[in-house]
């Protein structure tokens, strides 16, 4: 059977992210032809409370005072990178993280973010050689599926 | 012509995307001119699976 691969992997098991994570990388890496498509259905039970390893969070953005808010949307429109010690050093976010929902599907979908910036997360500053190249051409999010097209190398 | 493999993991319970996948195919589709040539393989002990070389 698909002696040289899938050229179309589809996933609308289980939607547990752990569950949905392990068939991914597996089928991925053995049986998904370079170049192939793997689509991973209702990324989204991961934001209910009421699925397995879902949890409803809010994200509300922390709290900055009025003046902050907006000199800080005032800068994000005109800021540039030559601008990034003056702002770091005024707001201090420049190693604070976003908050952000990595439970069950949506955790797992961001691990495929973080795949697919392979270049960058294999390194650890600007100047030196990434470790490797991203194992995906491209990463499609819609509001309920995913598409993960393989690279071809 | 084109044709390519499919696998399409699905509850066994309520696979209903792999079960209107596997209509589709036995139908021939909209226009009638899809195929499974190969046939359809399900395995149930793993859920509900659809793998088939598909053609149109």
């Amino acid at each position: 059977m698909a002696p040289e691969g899938f050229d179309i992997i589809i996933d609308d098991a289980s939607h547990i992210g752990e569950l949905t994570r392990i068939a991914f990388w597996h089928l991925f890496d053995n049986h998904l032809k370079p170049g192939g498509l793997y689509v991973i259905e209702d990324r989204g039970t991961g934001y209910w409370d009421d699925w397995p390893d879902g949890k409803s969070i809010s994200l509300s953005r922390p709290a900055v005072s009025r003046l902050q808010g907006r000199l800080l949307s005032w800068l994000g429109v005109i800021a540039t990178k030559r601008h990034l010690k003056i702002l770091s050093s005024l707001f201090h976010f420049s190693k604070t993280p976003f908050h952000c929902h990595g439970y069950g599907m949506v955790g797992f979908v961001k691990e495929l973010v973080d795949e697919q910036g392979a270049a960058d997360l294999t390194r650890a500053r600007f100047d030196e050689t990434p470790k490797r190249q991203s194992r995906f051409e491209s990463v499609l999010i819609t509001p309920f599926i995913v598409f993960v097209r393989e690279a071809v190398t | 012509m084109m044709s390519g493999w499919l696998l399409v993991r699905n509850d066994a319970e309520n696979g209903r995307l792999g079960r209107a996948i596997e209509e589709a195919l036995l139908s021939g589709g909209p226009d009638g001119k899809l195929s499974a040539s190969t046939g359809i393989e399900s395995f149930s002990h793993l859920d509900f699976h659809v793998a088939c070389d598909i053609g149109t």
